[in-house]
C-alpha cells in the first residue's frame, strides 16, 4: 500500500494542476444573467414539478432582497452575478440511457480525470455518478444498488422517479434563507446527487461524484440530498476538478445530509478546482453550504475534506446533533498556496443529550496564501452531558503565508465539557536538514513533513481516497518554498 | 440611527458644558478636546453584539446606563465613606472618592495627580486630541467625561520597590470616568495594585494607558470588586519598548455589565506581556474579559492565562485575539482559556483567535469548559470532605492556577482577602 | 601512500564559520576504507561544527579548504546527495517529525538512495523483512516502527532510532555525534554492538563522543583531540583512557 503511495507521489511530482484540460463537447448554454424567466426556463427543461418551481422563486425572491456577504478574512473582488450563465448542458437530446449513449469525449475526459466510468473499471466497488458541468451525465452501479434498495441517481432523476422523498426532504437542513449562496443555488441549482439508503441497508459499495466545471463562464451550483434511514449506513465521496481560465468561474453548492435513528453518514469530499495561476489569476470560488441532521438517536454524522484547490474556498460542513446520542465528526486538511485563500471549518450545534462531536482541522499555508479555520461548537441548555474535542493545527511554509484561528465557544449548560485546542508552526528547517542528510530532496522532505502532519485527517479517508489525497497534497505543495 | 441620535443629544458640545459647570474654569484647548472627542464619539458606532468583539456581551443594560438622561456627574466625595489605610513603608495608598483624590499622605515625585488647574502643561501633554483619533467607544466616552488624570512615570534607572495602591470608590448612583497613565522610563521598575469599588447603580468607565520603555519592568494587579446594579468599562492600552517586561493581572467578579478590553502593543524587539486574568461572576451578573495582543516586533513572547468561574445565572466572555504581523520573525505566542461551569443556568462563550502574517512563530492556544470533576469530588468525598468543602476546595484550586501568578506578598495578602470572597462563589 | 587500503574522506585544511564565528580553523583529518576513528575534545571545540560542516548543514560557512568523500568534492554537493552517496550522520539531538511513521521514513530514504543509483524501489516484503531484524538486533518493538519519527520517544530511543536508520541505510562512513550520550549502560551497550556489526572492509565511521566507555566497546583505530577548531593530538585507545584520567587541560595547555 505505502509502496504504491510513494510511487505514485513521485508521478504526481513535478506536474502543475494537471486536470486544467478543455473539453470541446457541443453543449447547450444559456446566456449569462439571472431572472425569473432563467428560473422557469431551467425548471422546465428539467420538467420538474410546479412545487419545485415554486421553491425556487421563493429563494429567487428571497436573494434578490439580500446583500453579498463581506468577507473578514478574505480578499475578494465583488462577483458580477449577471455575468455568469446559470446553466450550462452537454448538447444531446434527451440524455443518455446508458453508458453507451454517452458521449466518448465525455467518457474520454473522465477517463482523462482518472474516473472510468466503465462498471468493469479498476475502480470496481465504487459507484459513481458524474456531473459536468451542471448535469449529472452518468450514474454507475445502478442495478447493483436498485438490488439492494439505494437510490444513487442524479437530482433531476429523482425528482422525475422519487418526487415524495424530494419534497419531504429538500431544503429541509439548508433552508434557502440561510445564506446568500444557499439562496442563490436554490434558485438556480441545476442538478447534483440524490441518496437515498433504506431501513437497515449498509450500502454495499462506496458511492461517488466526480464534478467538472468545463464550460466557460458559468457557474456550478449542484444540490446533493443524502437521506439515510433508520439503521442505515453509506459512505460517499465527492470530487472535483475544473479547467485552467483566467477568469473566476463560481461554484455554490449545497448539501443536505440527514440520518434518522441509528443511521450513519460518512461524507469525504477531495477538492481540487483549479485554484488559479501562481499570479493568482483565474480559479474557482467555491462557497458551499454544507450541513449534515444528525436528526435521529444515535445517529452519525463525519466529514472529511482535503481541500487543495480553488481559488477562494468558503465552507462550513456542519453537524446539527439534534438525535440523543448522535455524533459529528469533521476532520479537515485545507492546503493554499501561491495566492490561494481559504476560509472553512465547522459547526458542532449540540441539541440533544449526550451528544457528542469531534473536530480535527490541518490548515497549511504556502507562500503567499492564506488559510483560516473558523468553527463554532455551541453546547445548548438541553444538551446535557455532551462533550466536544477539538484539535486545530497550522503549518506555515514562507514567511509571507498566513494562519489564522478563530474558534468561538459557547456553553449553556453545566454538564459539558469542551475542550479546543491549537497550535501553529512552520516547518523547521531542522526537519528539512534531517530528511536531507537520510537523502531525501527538500521537495519530497516537505511532502513527508506534510503528510505527517495531516495524518489524522488522512486515515479518514476510504482508501482508494488517501492515496488520491497524499498525491495531491504533494503536487500542490510544488514550489512551496523558493 | 435612532442610538446615533440619543448620543448627539446627550452629548452635544452644550451638554458637557453644562455636565461639567462645577468647573467654568476649563482653559479653551480643554474644551477644545472634549469638543473634539464629542465629534469623534458621533463619528462612531454604538457597540453592538453583531460586533464580534461585543458578540454575547450583556450590552442593553450598559448602553441604556450610558446614555441614561438623568446623567449624573456632580458627586462629592463626601456621597462615600472611605475607610483610612493604615501607613504603611512598602506601600502607598491612593484613594479615589467618586474620582476625587482623598489621601494625606505627600506623594513622591513619580506619583502626581494632573488637572487643567494642576501640572497643566503636562496634563496638556498627555491628552493629544491626534492620539484620541482611533481610540475605541469607551476611550472617546472617557476623553469627553474626564476632568483629571493620575500619572505615574518613574525616572530612567528608578526602581519603585514601594507598592503603589490605587483604590477607586464610586458611591451609588455615580458616573465616573477615571483615567490612569503609567510611563515607566529606561530601566525603571514600578508595581501597581488597582482596586475598584463600586457601589449600587454607579457606573466607571475607565481608561488606564501604559508606556513601558525600553528594558522597563510593569507589575500591575487589578481587581474589579463584585456589585450588582453596577456597570463597569475598562480600556487598558499597553505599549511595550525593546526588551520590557509587562505582567498584567485582573480579577473581575462581575457586574450588571462588566467588560474589560486590553489591547498590547509589543512594539519593541525581545518585549514579553504576560497577562492573567480571572472572572467570577455569579447571580445574573456578568463578566466580559477582552485581550489583544499584538506582536509588532521580533523576538516578542506574549502569554495569555484567563479561567473563568461562573455560577447561578451568570455569563461571562472571553475574547483573545493574537496577532503577527508579516515579518514580524522569532514570535512566541501562548493563549489559554479554562473555564468552569457551577450551574446549569451559567454560560460562557469563548473566542480564543489567532492570526498569523509570518511562520517564524510558535503559537499555540486552548480552550476549555466544564464542570467539577466527578472523580476528583468522589476522591475528595471519600476522605471523608463534605460536597460543599469539596467543591470549594477544587474552585480554589483551580483559581489558583492564576492566582499563582501574583509573586508579590503584599499583593498576595490583599488578594487573599478576596479568595475568601470568592468562597461565596 | 604505503597503504592499499583508499582514502573515503579526506578533509584539508577546513575553517568553518556560523554567525560571523570561526569554528573550524585549518583542521586535517583524512580516513580510509574500514577504519574507526574517534573524535574528542571540550565543549564548543568545534566537534558538532566538523560532524555537521561534512553533512551539509547551511548555518555553517566554510570560509577554505577542501573535503572529498570517495574521491568527489562535497562541498558543491547537496545535502541529499551527499547522503545518496553513502555519508551517514548520526545526530547529537534527534529530530522529531511528527505523524509521518518510521516506516514511511526510512523507505522513502532507501528509495531515495536506490533511485540516486538507478534501482528499483525497494519491494516492500524485502524491505519490512529487514527492518524487522534490524529492529530486533536493536532491541527495539514492533510498535516503534509504526510511531512518528522520534515523535515522543525516550532520549535512549531517539539514540537507538539513529543507529536503526544507519543500519537500513548501509552507508559508506557514519558520524556519529555523542550517540551515547544520554544513553543507560544497555542502551550503550546494544548501540556498540550495532555500530560494531557495520564494521567491515567497506565502511568507516567517525565517533565522536565525550567518554571513553564507548570507545572501550568499539576499539577505534584512532583516536582524535580537537581542541579551537584543530586537531591538536592523535593517538589509539589509550590516548582516550588518559584523556579519562587527566582531563583536557594538559593537552590544551600545552598548545
Amino acid at each position: 500500500m505505502e509502496k504504491q503511495q510513494n510511487k505514485e507521489i513521485n508521478e504526481f511530482l513535478k506536474k502543475n494542476y494537471e486536470y486544467g484540460f478543455e473539453t470541446d463537447i457541443e453543449s447547450e448554454t444559456l446566456p449569462p444573467g439571472i431572472n425569473e424567466d432563467v428560473i422557469r426556463i431551467i425548471s422546465e427543461k428539467k420538467k420538474e414539478p410546479e412545487f419545485l418551481l415554486n421553491w425556487r422563486l421563493k429563494a429567487f425572491a428571497h436573494w434578490k432582497k439580500l446583500k453579498a456577504p463581506e468577507w473578514s478574512q478574505l480578499n475578494i473582488d465583488p462577483i458580477d452575478y449577471q455575468s455568469i450563465s446559470y446553466f450550462s448542458k452537454p448538447k444531446q437530446d434527451d440524455g443518455p440511457k446508458s453508458l453507451d449513449e454517452v458521449d466518448p469525449k465525455l467518457l474520454e475526459t473522465y477517463e482523462k480525470l482518472g474516473i472510468p466510468l466503465h462498471e468493469r473499471a479498476k475502480l470496481a466497488g465504487v459507484a459513481v455518478d458524474a456531473v459536468f458541468d451542471s448535469v449529472s451525465v452518468v450514474t454507475t452501479f445502478k442495478d447493483k444498488l436498485a438490488e439492494a434498495g439505494v437510490i444513487f441517481c442524479s437530482f433531476s432523476e429523482a425528482v422525475q422517479d422519487h418526487p415524495e422523498l424530494i419534497k419531504k426532504y429538500l431544503g429541509k437542513v439548508v433552508p434557502y434563507r440561510d445564506n446568500y449562496f444557499a439562496a442563490l443555488n436554490a434558485a438556480v441549482f441545476s442538478d447534483g446527487t440524490f441518496v437515498y439508503i433504506p431501513k437497515g441497508v449498509r450500502c454495499p459499495m462506496e458511492l461517488s461524484t466526480y464534478f467538472r466545471i468545463n464550460e466557460a463562464k458559468t457557474g456550478q451550483f449542484e444540490r446533493t440530498l443524502i437521506v439515510a434511514d433508520e439503521k442505515s449506513y453509506v459512505s460517499y465521496l465527492e470530487g472535483c476538478t475544473a479547467p485552467m481560465r483566467d477568469e473566476n468561474q463560481l461554484h455554490a453548492a449545497v448539501v443536505e445530509l440527514i440520518a434518522l435513528n441509528d443511521a450513519e453518514i460518512k461524507y469525504s469530499t477531495v477538492q481540487n478546482w483549479y485554484p488559479g495561476d501562481e499570479k493568482g489569476k483565474g480559479g474557482i470560488y467555491n462557497f458551499v453550504t454544507k450541513r449534515g441532521d444528525c436528526r435521529g438517536e444515535n445517529s452519525k454524522i463525519s466529514w472529511t475534506q482535503i481541500e487543495t484547490g480553488s481559488a477562494i474556498t468558503w465552507k462550513y460542513p456542519s453537524c446539527i446533533l439534534r438525535g440523543n446520542n448522535s455524533t459529528g465528526e469533521f476532520h479537515s486538511i485545507a492546503l493554499t498556496n501561491n495566492l490561494q485563500q481559504a476560509d472553512t471549518g465547522t459547526k458542532m450545534i449540540h441539541l440533544g443529550k449526550n451528544t457528542k462531536s469531534k473536530i480535527i482541522s490541518k490548515g497549511i499555508s504556502a507562500k503567499s496564501s492564506q488559510n483560516t479555520y473558523r468553527g463554532l461548537v455551541s453546547m445548548s441548555k438541553g444538551a446535557s452531558q455532551s462533550r466536544n474535542y477539538t484539535q486545530c493545527d497550522s503549518l506555515l511554509i514562507g514567511n509571507k503565508s498566513g494562519a489564522h484561528t478563530f474558534p468561538s465557544i459557547n456553553v449553556n449548560n453545566t454538564s459539558s465539557t469542551l475542550e479546543h485546542e491549537a497550535t501553529t508552526s512552520k516547518i523547521s528547517d531542522d526537519q528539512l536538514f534531517y530528511c536531507q542528510q537520510r537523502g531525501i530532496d527538500e521537495e519530497d522532505a516537505i511532502g513527508l513533513i506534510v503528510s505527517g502532519f495531516c495524518k489524522e485527517v488522512l486515515n479518514e479517508l476510504p482508501m482508494e481516497f488517501a492515496v488520491e489525497a497524499r498525491a495531491l497534497l504533494q503536487v500542490n505543495l510544488e514550489g512551496a518554498i523558493g | 440611527m435612532a442610538d446615533q441620535e440619543k448620543i448627539k443629544n446627550l452629548f452635544s458640545f452644550e451638554k458637557i458644558a453644562s455636565i461639567t459647570s462645577g468647573k467654568p474654569d476649563y482653559p479653551d484647548w480643554f474644551d477644545e478636546f472634549k469638543r473634539l472627542s464629542t465629534k469623534n464619539l458621533m463619528d462612531q458606532n454604538l457597540p453592538s453584539i453583531k460586533d464580534s468583539e461585543w458578540e454575547s456581551t450583556k450590552i442593553n443594560s450598559l448602553t441604556k446606563k450610558l446614555f441614561n438622561d438623568d446623567f449624573n456627574f456632580s458627586h462629592s466625595a463626601n456621597d462615600l465613606i472611605v475607610e483610612d489605610t493604615k501607613k504603611d513603608p512598602n506601600k502607598i495608598t491612593i484613594s479615589f472618592s467618586n474620582g476625587i483624590y482623598m489621601c494625606s499622605e505627600e506623594l513622591p515625585s513619580h506619583i502626581k495627580i494632573l488637572s487643567h488647574i494642576k501640572d497643566k502643561d503636562k496634563f496638556r501633554d498627555l491628552l493629544d486630541i491626534k492620539k484620541e483619533n482611533n481610540s475605541s467607544f469607551s476611550s472617546t466616552l472617557n476623553s469627553i467625561i474626564l476632568s483629571d488624570l493620575l500619572l505615574i512615570e518613574t525616572s530612567s534607572n528608578q526602581k519603585v520597590d514601594t507598592l503603589i495602591h490605587i483604590i477607586n470608590h464610586a458611591s451609588n448612583e455615580a458616573n465616573l470616568a477615571p483615567r490612569i497613565e503609567i510611563r515607566a522610563a529606561t530601566n525603571s521598575s514600578v508595581k501597581i495594585l488597582e482596586e475598584v469599588r463600586t457601589s449600587n447603580d454607579s457606573i466607571m468607565n475607565h481608561v488606564l494607558r501604559v508606556n513601558c520603555q525600553k528594558n522597563a519592568n510593569i507589575e500591575f494587579y487589578k481587581v474589579i470588586q463584585r456589585q450588582e446594579n453596577s456597570h463597569y468599562l475598562g480600556t487598558q492600552d499597553i505599549e511595550a519598548s525593546e526588551n520590557a517586561r509587562i505582567k498584567f493581572f485582573l480579577w473581575d467578579f462581575g457586574g450588571d455589565t462588566s467588560k474589560t478590553v486590553t489591547d498590547t502593543k509589543l512594539l519593541g524587539k525581545k518585549s514579553e506581556i504576560n497577562y492573567s486574568a480571572l472572572f467570577t461572576p455569579n447571580k445574573y451578573l456578568h463578566s466580559g474579559n477582552q485581550i489583544k495582543i499584538n506582536h509588532e516586533a521580533s523576538h516578542t513572547k506574549s502569554k495569555i492565562k484567563v479561567r473563568g468561574v461562573l455560577n447561578d445565572h451568570s455569563s461571562g466572555v472571553f475574547y483573545g485575539k493574537i496577532k503577527v504581523k508579516e515579518s514580524v520573525t522569532k514570535t512566541s505566542a501562548f493563549m489559554e482559556n479554562k473555564n468552569l461551569l457551577l450551574s446549569d443556568d451559567a454560560s460562557i462563550s469563548s473566542k480564543p483567535i489567532l492570526e498569523i502574517y509570518n511562520d517564524d512563530t510558535e503559537c499555540s492556544h486552548s480552550a476549555t469548559s466544564g464542570s467539577i470533576d466527578k472523580e476528583k469530588l468522589f476522591y475528595l468525598k471519600t476522605r471523608g470532605i463534605d460536597e460543599v468543602e469539596a467543591k470549594s476546595f477544587l474552585v480554589n484550586s483551580f483559581i489558583e492556577e492564576i492566582s499563582g501568578e501574583i509573586t508579590n506578598k503584599k499583593i498576595q495578602d490583599i488578594f487573599k482577602k478576596y479568595l475568601v470572597q470568592s468562597g461565596q462563589l | 601512500m604505503s597503504n592499499k587500503k583508499e582514502y573515503v574522506l579526506e578533509i584539508n585544511d577546513l575553517s568553518v564559520s556560523t554567525s560571523g564565528s570561526k569554528i573550524l580553523d585549518g583542521l586535517n583529518l583524512s580516513v580510509k576504507k574500514g577504519e574507526t576513528h574517534a573524535i574528542m575534545g571540550p565543549n564548543g571545540s568545534g566537534k558538532s561544527t566538523l560532524a555537521k560542516t561534512i553533512a551539509g548543514h547551511t548555518d555553517y560557512e566554510i570560509n577554505s579548504g577542501t573535503i572529498k568523500f570517495l574521491g568527489n568534492d562535497l562541498i558543491s554537493m547537496p545535502i541529499e546527495e551527499r547522503s545518496n552517496l553513502g555519508l551517514f550522520l548520526g545526530f547529537q539531538y534527534p529530530i522529531e517529525i511528527p505523524g509521518l511513521s518510521n516506516t514511511a521514513f526510512l523507505k522513502a530514504a532507501i528509495n531515495a538512495q536506490r533511485k540516486y543509483n538507478n534501482l528499483e524501489d525497494i519491494p516492500a516484503n524485502e524491505f519490512l523483512l529487514e527492518l524487522k531484524s534490524k529492529a530486533d538486533q536493536l532491541g527495539l518493538d514492533q510498535s516503534f516502527l509504526s510511531r512518528g519519527v522520534n515523535e515522543g520517544f525516550s532520549g535512549g530511543e531517539k539514540k537507538r532510532n539513529e543507529i536503526l536508520q544507519m543500519l537500513m541505510l548501509n552507508p559508506k562512513v557514519s558520524i556519529l555525534d555523542e550517540t551515547d550520550s544520554g544513553l543507560d549502560i544497555d542502551s550503550m551497550k546494544i548501540v556498540a554492538d550495532g555500530v560494531n556489526s557495520t564494521r567491515n572492509k567497506e565502511t568507516s565511521t567517525i565517533v565522536i563522543t565525550h567518554y571513553e566507555r564507548l570507545l572501550n566497546y568499539l576499539e577505534p583505530d584512532y583516536v582524535h583531540v580537537i581542541n579551537d577548531g584543530q586537531i591538536i593530538k592523535t593517538g589509539d585507545l589509550t590516548l582516550a583512557n588518559e584523556l579519562e584520567k587527566k582531563g583536557y587541560e594538559w593537552l590544551t595547555k600545552k598548545k
